[in-house]
């Protein structure tokens, strides 16, 4: 069983790095540039958005159930604004499908202060229209159509050099050099039918030893200092130390503090501090065997080596990542591990989100109102922000719930803060109208549900089913009626309403760096308008753009922090995977793949893991959090969001995996 | 114990002195300001040779050591910091002045010398302070003095600032005393108090030294795992060969990378460090002789060594530098790995060993670099093979307590074998023919010899000083050695003598070659950013560079005056957690020649704690390795402690990874702190 294990996760490794390689010298090839510092090396580009050529201009407009546009009458004009910091462009390239008729067309060239540079004129053709530009800077250009026609675009591009290959070359040549990889390690395989895998194994599994003998040796120097504290006063320190973690993330996100060196610098140490008391409060020296010899934990110590790596070599703007990850979050790993009731230190971590909650419930009662019209955003500056926090208090809700479920006796009024917990977390979670959390929301409910099939015909189970429909409907009335009132007009009353400098709704510059006002009819409505329009761009608002953006630049090392999307705007990836591999570089691909896979296979069996007392949906729901909302939110840039957080106690709960498998209950 | 306690003692009082600086600083500053005790504002003070200038109203005496007025309304211009801004006082301190008080002008200039206002003046003798308009912005100010025809005035000192300067000697002194006395009290109380709270709430759990022994858990550990797959498969003998070759080439990268000017390029800085510290990580694997243990680290030199490299890594949090304190994590890691192996060795003294015949080996082959590429020019200092006249001079005496327990050890060996102990020499333990002792001696005096060649060349007048300190403390121990030979000392004055000759001639050609080869061959090298330094200066210079036109161009002048301003600019901005780059006097960024300043600008004034507490301790553990009972005679390590705390009052001696002097400074820490081991073993009874 280990051996076959073995062996798919070293041909998995060597066929993610077989891609990843393989596409690096495809891309190296088909542009003719060895550039490490960035494979994709074409020249500047500057890709003209799909919803800037929707809007109407003077008989242009745009039929979104055609998806053509279509020239009403003669010299019809539309204006362009080049919104990238470069102004000078050599090649304007234009894919046109279905047009109706091959007409003329000028294309005007403005400055800053919209006087004309120069004028070109040009055929326009089904295909790609490539139109040499002279060179010239400009700020904006007009498109003038002579005769009306119609039209569909598929693609408007400025660019500094001529595009020398398309898809479809570019696939071949993928393909011959994967196959030629393959083909070598075909070879390899061959030759050394055993060697790689075992040294991979022994070498790996020594490493592993090693860095937890250190923090054994270290965890028991602190247990001999610490002696014995009341395990009642331990929680209680816990969670107080785990809520102040929150806090300094909500700092950091909040007030900015991420991209200034000195505050973040500092409330990191404090962070890693916080986590290393609660390692040091929870530390139970050979209490129980700690196994860290399995994929998850190979994956999540190559990962941030890589980012130390890539941090050495290039600058970041977050700093100390892989640091922080191997010194504080590995030894509060080591120090879980070591404990006899592990899951008493997950408890307390959902405990202090859940008192984080109630505390951003009173903070955005009395000092951030909600306002119709806007997506709320509450205690954050935008609110996908804060429907990605409140799903992973969602998820600490729902645990409870499934922990207590079964109870024969259950608190009433435990229960019904719960509920009131789930119900209000759910409305401020529409009022948000993010469409990736409600998503994940779906998934977590899925999730919980799921795992209550089991326990359906127990007579417990029976009645408290009952008593959570009681309490959810009187929690629905009070969030509804007065709740809502009270978000909409107690700030108002007392007039305490806060904003901060980065919200949405004062910050919304460009029409595509977040939506911010609110679809009339609630979420419903914003995901059916989505829908309906069937365009990929428009269901994923433009991240298909950023996505682009942040693939042209991956590199071998990485990058220093965001990068500018849609010209000018510094933006994060709006995808935790591609993140990833622009802050630590490609190959942290691999690693990253491996730590999501096998979180969420240890997710899985940790719900049938008969040791495990309580809390076992947790690791699940962390782990297909982070994967759901990482798909299209950023999840990846650390110290920010508690989904993150939430994530890694997840992998430091599965760290821990017992050497003969799981034992299935 | 003993050693403990002193070292306590001593940080009490440095620590209440510190305290004492801080409160004081804050008082005449006028307010609570952790960024910047002084709150000083903006400063610039002017040049010394700016202020001894002749203008056609002023004539610089240099007998006299002052200005004589030459006509009724003699002027003077001075530039100020470069920018155009607004100055609130001037402050002029005149030493003399003929008649008693005169009346002038000040005058107000902008970019193009166009005077922009003027107000009148009264300069007396003694410290005048002349409140400026704050308004007015001003680039050139300058001075006329008004009815003096034939009048003196000498001007020691000139300061333009921003803010009112409260510091005067004696007033700084009381405020201190003061403020000493009330820290040492309150230290006292805190430290009652957390006694009290020790004992009563933590009694026996707070064991200051557990971090210490943390570090070395974690280092046993994956040492162990890597040393025995590195040093562990090794013999002895290919050990020492490969720790000497690994060793030549760290001190000559090190060198490569000062000259190359990576310690000040920000993108070059790390990866320059991460082979200095990777070299000196593979150098430790490769010491492994035994399953490593933990050693004392409780003891004043590895305590003040943890806490002086965790200081700087601290500073970091608070400050933002250019280079980020990749020097401190370095040697916090690779240094303390270095130190942990070194202490765990059978016979440490193999390693001091090594790194000295390397520093021979790698000094040689400078010397020989120097002879092809590196020419002397004619009134300039000698910088050799680095950058500036102090490194080469700080180099020199390196090499010259090398060379001194090179010679020490071979004739204490030839003292116990003439009477019949089997010393031996320290490296190999054998007994002495003729023709080693004869090798041994050419070596080392032509060592010492081209030594002192290269400190004189640097006319660096500290690193001559320190070098004759360190010769003239030698000679009595020589003297007495040789005294208690009983046979052999005739033959090894002989060699002795012999050596001297072939080292004069050695020299002398290392002097011809150094003036003559490079140009000669056309391979003179010079280095970016070279610090040329000159004795000559005023006149002596004018009529140098009338004989030789442009032959100093580049070249400055020696700042041994100026130093006293520099150290006042740089001590003004002493603050809590240090600041980052370097302090501009004069309109330029100056280094501030003095260790103590540097520090405590750069990583806040309580770093100077660990670094005081690691200097005496190096030097008291140097003492005993001299005077000790097992007569180690280890003068290599005292002699560089001594010359270290030498250099570091008139010097730039920090130069993190970047020069052999300070590499091997910090890295004594592993054999002294070995018998810092040693000791608290035999106190405990077990050795």
């Amino acid at each position: 069983m280990l051996k076959a294990r073995w062996s798919k996760l070293t041909i998995a490794v060597f066929l993610l790095v077989g891609l990843i390689l393989s596409g690096i010298v495809s891309v190296m090839y088909l542009t003719r540039s060895i550039n490490f510092q960035k494979f994709y090396d074409v020249g500047n580009l500057y890709d003209i958005i799909s919803d800037e050529y929707k809007t109407a201009g003077e008989n242009w407009q745009y039929n979104f159930d055609t998806k053509l546009t279509e020239i009403t009458a003669e010299n019809a004009r539309h204006f362009f604004d080049v919104k990238s910091r470069r102004k000078r462009w050599n090649y304007l390239y234009l894919e046109i499908e279905d047009l109706s008729r091959e007409v003329w067309c000028e294309i005007e060239f403005s400055d800053k202060h919209g006087n004309i540079s120069y004028v070109l004129n040009h055929r326009l053709q089904e295909g790609c229209n490539v139109i040499p530009l002279n060179g010239e800077p400009f700020h904006r250009f007009c498109f003038v159509v002579r005769e009306p026609c119609s039209f569909h675009i598929q693609g408007f591009q400025l660019r500094e050099r001529v595009r020398t290959f398309g898809w479809e070359k570019g696939l071949t040549v993928f393909g011959v050099v994967y196959s030629a990889y393959l083909l070598l390690l075909l070879i390899y395989i061959l030759i050394n039918p055993n060697k790689s895998k075992k040294s991979v194994q022994k070498g790996t599994a020594i490493w592993l030893g090693k860095v937890q003998e250190f923090y054994d040796c270290l965890a028991s120097r602190v247990v001999v200092r610490r002696g014995n504290l009341p395990a009642g006063a331990v929680s209680q320190m816990r969670r107080v130390l785990f809520l102040i973690c929150q806090m300094i993330l909500y700092f950091m996100l909040v007030f900015g503090l991420k991209w200034k060196v000195l505050p973040q610098r500092k409330l990191v140490f404090l962070l890693g501090l916080c986590l290393l008391l609660i390692a040091f409060l929870s530390a139970e020296v050979h209490a129980r065997a700690v196994n860290w010899n399995h994929p998850l934990m190979y994956a999540w110590i190559a990962l941030w080596g890589m980012s130390i790596v890539s941090e050495f070599v290039v600058g970041k703007m977050i700093q100390f990542v892989g640091v922080f990850m191997l010194v504080c979050m590995g030894f509060l790993y080591m120090a879980w591990g070591s404990m006899k009731k592990p899951d008493m230190l997950l408890k307390d971590f959902l405990v202090s989100i859940r008192w984080s909650y109630w505390m951003s419930c009173l903070f955005s009662l009395f000092f951030r109102p909600y306002v119709p019209g806007l997506r709320y955003i509450g205690i954050y500056t935008n609110p996908n922000t804060l429907a990605g926090y409140l799903v992973t208090v969602n998820i600490a809700f729902l645990i409870w719930l499934d922990d207590n479920l079964n109870k024969e006796k259950l608190k009433l009024w435990d229960l019904f803060k719960n509920m009131l917990g789930l119900v209000s977390l759910c409305g401020f979670l529409i009022m948000t109208q993010s469409i990736t959390s409600a998503v994940v929301y779906l998934v977590e409910w899925i999730i919980f549900i799921w795992k209550q099939f089991p326990n359906e015909k127990r007579a417990a189970y029976q009645v408290n089913i009952r008593k959570v429909a009681i309490s959810s409907l009187v929690a629905v009335v009070l969030t509804v009626v007065p709740g809502k009132w009270c978000l909409i007009n107690v700030p108002n009353i007392f007039n305490t309403s806060v904003s901060f400098r980065g919200d949405a709704y004062l910050t919304q510059t460009h029409p595509l760096s977040l939506v911010a006002n609110a679809a009339e009819d609630g979420l419903a409505d914003r995901v059916m308008e989505k829908m309906q329009r069937g365009d990929l761009d428009n269901l994923l608002s433009s991240r298909t753009e950023v996505w682009r953006t942040y693939i042209r630049q991956l590199n071998l090392f990485g990058h220093r922090g965001y990068l500018r999307c849609f010209g000018n705007i510094k933006m994060h990836a709006h995808n935790a995977f591609l993140q990833i591999m622009h802050y630590y570089g490609v190959f942290a691909a691999v690693p990253y793949l491996l730590m999501l896979y096998y979180s969420v296979k240890y997710g899985i069996l940790a719900i049938f893991d008969r040791k495990r007392s309580g809390a076992s949906l947790f690791f699940l729901m962390a782990a297909v959090h982070y994967i759901v909302r990482g798909f299209a939110e950023d999840m990846a840039t650390p110290y920010l969001y508690i989904g993150w957080l939430a994530y890694f106690m997840a992998v430091g709960g599965l760290a821990n995996q017992p050497e003969e498998g799981i034992v299935k209950r | 114990m003993r050693g403990r306690k002193k070292l306590h003692i001593f940080l009490f009082l440095l620590a209440g002195a510190l305290i004492g600086v801080m409160l004081t600083m804050m008082r005449l500053g006028g307010s609570v300001n952790f960024k910047g005790f002084m709150s000083a504002g903006r400063v610039y003070d002017f040049e010394p040779s700016v202020l001894q200038r002749s203008t056609k109203g002023w004539c610089y005496e240099r007998q006299n050591g002052g200005h004589r007025f030459l006509n009724d309304k003699a002027q003077i211009k001075f530039r100020l910091n470069g920018k155009k801004r607004v100055w609130s006082y001037l402050y002029i301190t005149v030493d003399e002045l003929d008649p008693v008080s005169v009346e002038g002008l000040l005058r107000y200039y902008d970019r193009k010398k166009n005077k922009v206002y003027e107000q009148p003046i009264t300069l007396t003798q003694g410290k005048n302070r002349i409140p400026m308009d704050g308004m007015v912005p001003v680039r050139w100010i300058g001075i006329a003095i008004l009815d003096a025809r034939g009048g003196f005035i000498s001007v020691s000192d000139m300061q333009i600032r921003t803010m009112p300067s409260w510091f005067t000697v004696p007033h700084f002194l009381e405020l201190f005393a003061v403020a000493f006395a009330g820290s040492l009290f309150a230290l006292f109380v805190l430290i009652l108090l957390w006694r009290v709270v020790r004992n009563r709430f933590f009694a026996g759990r707070v064991a200051p030294g557990w971090l210490l022994y943390a570090l070395q858990d974690g280092i046993r550990i994956f040492g162990d795992f890597l040393g025995r797959k590195m040093g562990g498969r090794l013999y002895p003998c290919q050990q020492e060969s490969v720790r000497k070759f690994l060793f030549s080439l760290l001190f000559v990268w090190m060198m490569i990378g000062n000259a190359a000017g990576w310690l000040t390029d920000k993108s070059m800085y790390r990866y320059h460090v991460l082979v200095c510290a990777v070299i000196l990580v593979g150098i430790s694997l490769l010491s492994w002789e035994k399953p490593l243990q933990n050693q004392f680290w409780g003891g004043p030199l590895m305590k003040s060594w943890l806490f002086l490299w965790l200081g700087m890594i601290l500073c970091d949090f608070f400050v933002k530098r250019r280079l980020e304190s990749v020097a401190g994590c370095a040697m916090l890691l690779a240094g303390s790995v270095f130190v942990y192996f070194w202490q765990n060795m059978t016979k440490p003294r193999r390693l001091l060993c090594d790194i000295m015949e390397s520093l021979e080996i790698t000094f040689f082959l400078a010397v020989l670099y120097c002879m092809a590429f590196r020419l002397k020019q004619p009134a300039v200092d000698y910088n050799g093979m680095f950058k500036s006249p102090e490194e080469l001079a700080m180099y020199a005496v390196l090499m010259e307590a090398v060379f001194l327990t090179e010679m020490d050890w071979l004739v204490c060996g030839l003292a116990a074998d003439s009477r019949g102990k089997p010393a031996g020499s320290p490296k190999t333990g054998g007994g002495f023919s003729g023709a080693r002792i004869f090798a041994s001696c050419v070596k080392n005096i032509t060592g010492g010899a081209l030594a002192l060649f290269f400190v004189l060349r640097s006319g660096h007048a500290l690193g001559i000083a320190i070098f004759a300190l360190l010769a003239i403390g030698y000679v009595p121990f020589l003297a007495a050695t040789l005294f208690r030979m009983a046979a052999g000392r005739r033959g090894l004055l002989a060699g002795m003598t012999a050596a001297a000759i072939l080292a004069y001639g050695c020299t002398g050609i290392v002097f011809v070659s150094t003036k003559y080869v490079p140009e000669i061959l056309g391979m003179d090298v010079k280095y970016k950013h070279e610090l040329l330094l000159t004795e000559l200066e005023g006149e002596q210079r004018n009529v140098y560079l009338m004989q030789f036109p442009g032959s100093l161009d580049g070249v400055r002048t020696k700042e041994i005056e100026k130093l006293p301003v520099i150290w006042r600019n740089y001590a003004r901005r002493m603050n809590l957690f240090g600041h980052g780059g370097w302090r501009k006097v004069f309109r330029r960024k100056i280094l501030p020649y003095n260790s103590y300043l540097d520090m405590a600008y750069h990583h806040g004034i309580f770093i100077l704690l660990p670094y005081l507490a690691f200097q005496i301790a190096i030097i008291a553990q140097g003492v005993k390795g001299v005077t000790g009972k097992k007569g180690r005679r280890d003068f290599c390590l005292l002699f560089l402690g001594i010359s270290y705390l030498c250099f570091a009052f008139g010097a730039n001696v920090e130069i993190s990874w970047g020069h052999p002097f300070w590499l091997c400074y910090y890295l004594a820490a592993g054999y002294l702190g070995r018998m810092e081991t040693e000791e608290n073993l035999r106190k405990e009874g077990v050795m």
